[in-house]
């Protein structure tokens, strides 16, 4: 089983969530934006627009400030554990040193970013658990709303753990991932605590492609097509 | 559940009354079309994130409270058989995301609460990614039609419009006795010759509501005291004195052939420019849908508050607002004109220019909330529903202090003084062109 | 098709109540069509109003323009919804036999 999650199973998930992505994305593409459909006032500059929604979440901060709050923790958690888990891993926590810091300066500022993410995804994920779980936005919400959120939990909380309760060589981690994106066979042991993070993370993975999460890529293409002008000028500039 | 009568005799559309078995069995292929056809429709069946920011913005759901009115619960409706039928891995997926199949009842729901929507588009302003439930509402109509499920009272429009050229099924005969006698009613009180010309050849063709033949007579003397002023040759074309395009709310073959036939009376009359009236999604239907239903056109479409505004601005015509007296005014913005129609300045600046006292209502301008009748909801048999969806508006003008509402749309002037009676609030409303009528200096 | 049964007097109309063929009109039907106004008497008053919208729809299959209703017949809007409460569009056109104004109305 431990052998399936760390040595087939990343495969197939890397299989699943490319396929998914392309086969999802061709399919918005494949249907039209027959007719004009933005809302005005229209920006001068759409993909400045863009920009400004994928940056700040601008709408989000505009018309509903506290989710704003909620949700920009967690999506800015998500993104330096993002960030964090390539370098980190690449470099096993040896990242700032390219920035002049001492290998264990490098470790420990590793670890307080590692922190500041993970606590930023973990109550920012909570909270809007029980936001969803509260009146009006239960109203709306589905199993899998939920489902998305105790997983994206599950990972946050057992990569939390391995930073802290259970610490994880990154060393072996860097090597693990060296083997497997060359093919090398995996015939050894890894952290129990790290191959359930990992399975956790594959799922996600492998499940992003087929579901509301991939609102990071069709979100931003609805929003792109509210926020391109017509093109036609004005008879007075008022 | 307030629900619209359903027509049960559809000509002249083309689609007939389906038996409940055939409608159920035709469902998901006609979804299925639908989400293959619109990006728009597709992305806001595939990327809600549930996150709730429309549940507030929506004055559907804030006068009706029934949670079957926020759009994306309104719009779960369909995008439950979605996922449950046509997403990818539904099979596997589907249940759990609340998938559901299609039943009639489903579809008695969706023509109840889709017909609850007035189509707005203001939860498209607060959706993060821009999900426009207003496109899932038309889409819905759309399927609705073709399963032979559309309301009595549209399809009377329809119908009108096809024999006629305008919703009311006004015939030209009447039209001229009508114009005749506005031409009277202005010399009387002007004692100027002003003429509302009706299929001759001219630059400039403009397009009235056929309200304003009706109830709204104000509107069209303004427009004709305008041009009169700015001494320019103009024309209203008697096949079509109807900027209302019914088929943008529920079916795209109407919206075409409206869209076609107001083209083919440009051309006729030699017009350079269609000048569309008060009414707001008409003008959206002209302005943005004109080059994807049959353009591109080279005939230039404007607003009549566009060209007013020039007029004031370039001081073609002059205007004096001690005329409109010493009362307050506040503007509505119809939606389809100010947040789907970019028509949001230019009759703040006219009305600056044609009254004294103006103050905005809050809020105002792309974020103003819809009268409750917008996407055609004027059916006398949910009058109880229509007043629910018209709360938020009533609220917003009380608010205001104003005793004058000017609401340059015809379904907004057909609907606002039956919410202002309902929710006892002594305002007047009017469209802006009246007001402009009023204080034209001849 | 509903039909309502008005002091012996049976009616096609359509939903909305309004009869379903405008030439069968006559005054007996306007009679009873305005009990279902709330107009328990047709005055002549009321007559003046019916008759005119009548007479223009014969001439030109539509009601008149309001404006030129209340012209013609010498009554303001204010005193035409005093004798018919449900307004000039519903009530009066109804008892004077028309179909329904429709439209953005
Ligand atoms: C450019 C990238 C992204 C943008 C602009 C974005 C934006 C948003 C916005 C505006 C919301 C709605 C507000 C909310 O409910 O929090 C949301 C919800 C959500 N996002 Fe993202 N997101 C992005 C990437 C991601 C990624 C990579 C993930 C994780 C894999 C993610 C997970 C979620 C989840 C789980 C929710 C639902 C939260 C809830 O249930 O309330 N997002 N996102």
């Amino acid at each position: 089983m431990k052998h399936f999650v760390v040595g087939v199973l990343p495969y197939l998930t890397f299989l699943i969530l490319v396929f998914g992505l392309i086969y999802r994305i061709r399919g918005w593409y494949a249907s039209k934006v027959k007719y004009q459909l933005n809302l005005f006032p229209a920006p001068d500059t759409p993909g400045g627009e863009i920009l400004k929604e994928i940056l700040f979440f601008k709408t989000l901060y505009r018309f509903e400030r506290p989710l704003w709050v909620m949700s920009y923790g967690f999506h800015l958690g998500i993104f330096l554990i993002f960030i964090g888990h390539i370098a980190g891993i690449a470099f096993a926590g040896h990242q700032f040193t390219l920035f002049g810091a001492t290998p264990e300066q490098s470790e420990k500022l590793s670890f307080a970013f590692g922190m500041l993410a993970g606590t930023l995804a973990f109550f920012g994920a909570l909270a809007l658990l029980l936001r969803r779980l509260s009146g009006q936005v239960k109203q709306v919400s589905d199993p899998w709303d939920y489902i998305d959120l105790l997983l994206i939990l599950a990972i946050v909380t057992t990569g939390n753990a391995m930073r802290t309760l259970a610490p994880v060589e990154l060393f072996a981690v860097k090597k693990y991932f060296a083997d497997l994106f060359s093919l090398r066979p995996i015939n050894y042991e890894l952290p129990t605590a790290f191959v359930i993070h990992y399975f956790f993370g594959q799922i996600l993975l492998m499940y992003l492609p087929f579901s509301k999460l991939l609102h990071l890529a069709g979100g931003l293409i609805n929003k792109a097509i509210i926020l391109t002008g017509d093109g036609k000028a004005k008879l007075l500039k008022l | 559940m307030n629900a619209p009568q359903k027509a049960k005799d559809l000509a002249p559309l083309p689609y007939r009354i389906l038996d409940d078995e055939e409608k159920v069995r035709k469902a998901v292929a006609i979804i299925r079309e639908k989400a293959a056809e619109s990006r728009m429709f597709k992305l806001a069946m595939e990327c809600c994130t549930k996150c709730g920011a429309c549940i507030n913005a929506c004055h559907s759901y804030l006068g009706t409270e029934d949670p079957y009115n926020i759009p994306t619960k309104r719009a779960d409706l369909v995008r439950s058989v979605y996922k449950q039928e046509i997403m990818p891995l539904s099979g596997v997926l589907g249940k759990v995301a609340g998938g559901i199949g299609v039943s009639a009842e489903l579809l008695e729901k969706w023509f109840t609460y889709f017909y609850q929507c007035n189509q707005c588009r203001r939860c498209a302003l607060v959706c993060p990614f821009g999900i426009d439930t207003a496109e899932v509402s038309i889409m819905v109509r759309q399927i609705l039609a073709e399963l032979g499920m559309v309301p009595r009272f549209t399809v009377g429009i329809v119908k009108n419009m096809a024999n006629t050229g305008n919703n009311m099924g006004i015939a030209k005969p009447a039209l001229l006795d009508s114009c005749e006698f506005l031409e009277e009613e202005m010399y009387e009180e002007t004692g100027i010759k002003i003429r509302i010309p009706v299929d001759e050849e001219a630059d400039i063709m403009y397009v009235p509501s056929s309200a304003d033949f009706f109830v709204n007579t104000n509107t069209m003397i303004g427009v004709a005291k305008m041009y009169h002023a700015a001494g320019i040759k103009w024309t209203i074309p008697s096949e079509i004195i109807e900027a209302a395009n019914f088929g943008l709310f529920f079916d795209e073959k109407v919206m075409k052939e409206h869209n076609r036939r107001l083209l083919d009376c440009a051309k006729k009359l030699k017009a350079k420019k269609i000048v569309q009236g008060e009414c707001g999604h008409g003008w959206r239907a002209a302005r943005m849908y004109t080059d994807g239903l049959n353009g591109p056109v080279d005939v230039e479409i404007r607003h009549i508050h566009e060209e007013a505004a020039y007029f004031i601005a370039r001081g073609i015509i002059k205007v004096d607002p001690e005329k409109n007296g010493d009362i307050v005014y506040t503007y509505h913005d119809p939606c389809n004109l100010a947040r789907a129609g970019d028509i949001i300045e230019e009759p703040r600046f006219i009305l600056r220019h044609v009254v004294k006292n103006f103050v905005e209502m809050t809020p105002n301008r792309e974020e103003n909330f819809c009268c409750g009748a917008g996407s055609g909801l004027l059916m006398e048999e949910i009058m109880e529903t229509r007043m629910k969806l018209g709360k938020v508006k009533a609220e917003q003008v009380k608010k205001t202090g104003a005793d004058y509402v000017v609401a340059p749309c015809s379904i907004c002037k057909a609907q606002l003084p039956l919410v202002f009676e309902y929710y006892n609030l002594p305002v007047e409303m009017s469209g802006l062109m009246d007001l402009v009528g009023k204080a034209i200096i001849l | 098709m509903p039909q309502i049964e008005i002091d012996g007097l049976v009616l096609n109309v359509d939903e909305d109540g309004f009869i379903e063929d405008p030439t069968i009109w006559n005054e007996e039907i306007a009679k009873a069509l305005a009990k279902t106004e709330g107009v328990t008497e047709l005055t002549e008053d009321h007559w003046k109003v019916v008759n005119y919208i009548r007479n223009y729809y014969l001439q030109y299959q539509i009601a008149p323009m309001i404006r030129k209703l209340c012209k013609d017949t010498g009554f303001s809007l204010k005193e035409i919804y005093e004798l018919f409460p449900s307004g000039p569009a519903k009530g009066a056109c109804k008892i004077a036999g028309l179909p329904k104004p429709t439209g953005c109305v």
